[in-house]
């Protein structure tokens, strides 16, 4: 077992880029395209509601000029606060998803990441413990399918070995063993090593 | 071999899996929507309160046209509103489909790989084929298929090794005794066992 527990890394966030960032980008796309489409409408509406309102100061006659002009600045300043909100909340929306969609396609990266770790070593003829799933991790019943595979290929591994040792035992009992057997055998002693050490 | 084709009804393979991310995106979606249409719907109600203050300070229009224009104005606005929440939903509706094929190339590759670990699980060792095209996780399914060779090849040899061991021994003579003969019945059924397991 590991002394200190496997923690999420920054560094390591981005297992499989492929399959992250195309689900990222989906969603980052998708907000920003519906951001930047009704924005626009936003925008529109804001500037027809600011020119009727300056056409309405404009030709009011009775109003004083200076109060007529800083008012019509007023609308301006509201219209130009108006899209900066828009831009800031959107780039903040935009950036705020592409940093969770990160790490909602993490959890399902970092299982079969795991898994392709273990299926490496089985590979390699290694069968190390099995590790459960870190805390927000997906794809527990996918990881619950590898367990159960793993577990028995494991298990078959083990009885490879026990039943190797009785023949090698019993083989080496023998007083008189013809070369060929004795060529067979040996064959088999390397393969219960093997096998052995797969194990440890 | 017919080649696997895809199927409307099995798109949704693992509906937690894919429904969480379709679920989250059309609940933004939505959210966008509500927000900025909000803000669309403001703006349009000042722009006519505006042009009914102004409306009512004309004096050549008759109290009954000025009260077809705000009408008229009125009507304009809630379809606007009503064919831009029509677009809203039809787009988010496209779009929910669309991730729903998307997150079916991601669900697609771990069902496949589900079933072929149950087949490990039950003893065999299958062929594993390659995934169709568009499918994720291409090189996790790479790491899994290269695993499913070594695991078949080594089979192979130790059904051939146990094989070998046993025809030498029933050459010279020692199959069948005591213990030697005890322990060369397992390993053939071993043997047996990873014939069938790759066959």
């Amino acid at each position: 077992m590991h002394k200190h527990p496997y923690k999420r890394s920054w560094r390591n966030l981005v297992l499989d880029p492929t399959y992250q960032l195309v689900f990222t980008l989906v969603l980052v796309g998708t907000c920003a395209a519906f951001m930047f489409g009704l924005g626009w409408v936003v925008v529109k509406q804001v500037d027809s509601a600011t020119e009727t309102a300056k056409a309405n100061i404009n030709g009011e006659r009775t109003l004083d000029p200076e109060v007529a002009r800083q008012a019509i600045a007023k609308l301006e300043g509201r219209q130009r606060l108006l899209v900066w909100i828009l831009v800031g909340v959107g780039a903040a929306i935009t950036g705020g998803l592409f940093v969770y969609g990160i790490k909602m396609t993490h959890h399902v990266a970092g299982p079969l990441y795991k898994v392709s770790l273990y299926c490496d070593k089985i590979t390699h003829g290694k069968f190390d413990k099995v590790h459960n799933l870190r805390r927000g991790d997906q794809l527990h019943s996918f990881y619950d399918h590898f367990r159960h595979a793993y577990d028995a290929l494991k298990a078959r591994e083990q009885r490879d070995v026990e039943c190797l040792k009785e023949v090698v035992s019993a083989a080496e009992a023998m007083a008189e063993k013809p070369p060929d057997v004795v060529a067979r055998l040996d064959e088999l002693k390397a393969l219960l090593k093997t096998k052995e050490a797969s194990l440890v | 071999m017919s080649e696997h084709r895809r199927h409307w009804r099995h798109y949704l393979i693992d509906k937690r899996l894919q429904l969480r991310y379709v679920g989250l995106v059309a609940l933004l979606s939505l959210a966008l929507c509500g927000l900025l249409g909000w803000l669309i719907w403001q703006q349009q109600n000042e722009a006519s309160a505006a042009v009914r203050q102004s409306l009512a300070s004309i004096d050549y229009l008759t109290p009954e046209d000025k009260a077809l224009v705000v009408g008229h104005m009125q009507s304009a606005d809630l379809n606007f509103v009503l064919v831009m929440a029509g677009v809203c939903f039809g787009l988010i509706a496209v779009l929910s489909l669309f991730l729903v094929v998307l997150t079916h190339k991601a669900a697609g590759p771990l069902y496949k790989i589900g079933q072929y670990l149950d087949d490990i699980a039950a003893g065999r060792l299958p062929v594993v084929h390659d995934l169709r095209r568009g499918d994720e996780f291409k090189r996790f399914f790479e790491k899994f298929k290269r695993m499913t060779e070594s695991l078949r090849g080594r089979a192979e040899a130790e059904a051939r090794a146990f094989g070998a061991f046993a025809a030498a021994c029933g050459e010279a003579g020692l199959a069948g005794a005591g213990e030697l003969g005890h322990a060369l019945e397992e390993l053939d059924e071993l043997k047996r066992e990873k014939e069938a397991a790759v066959a």
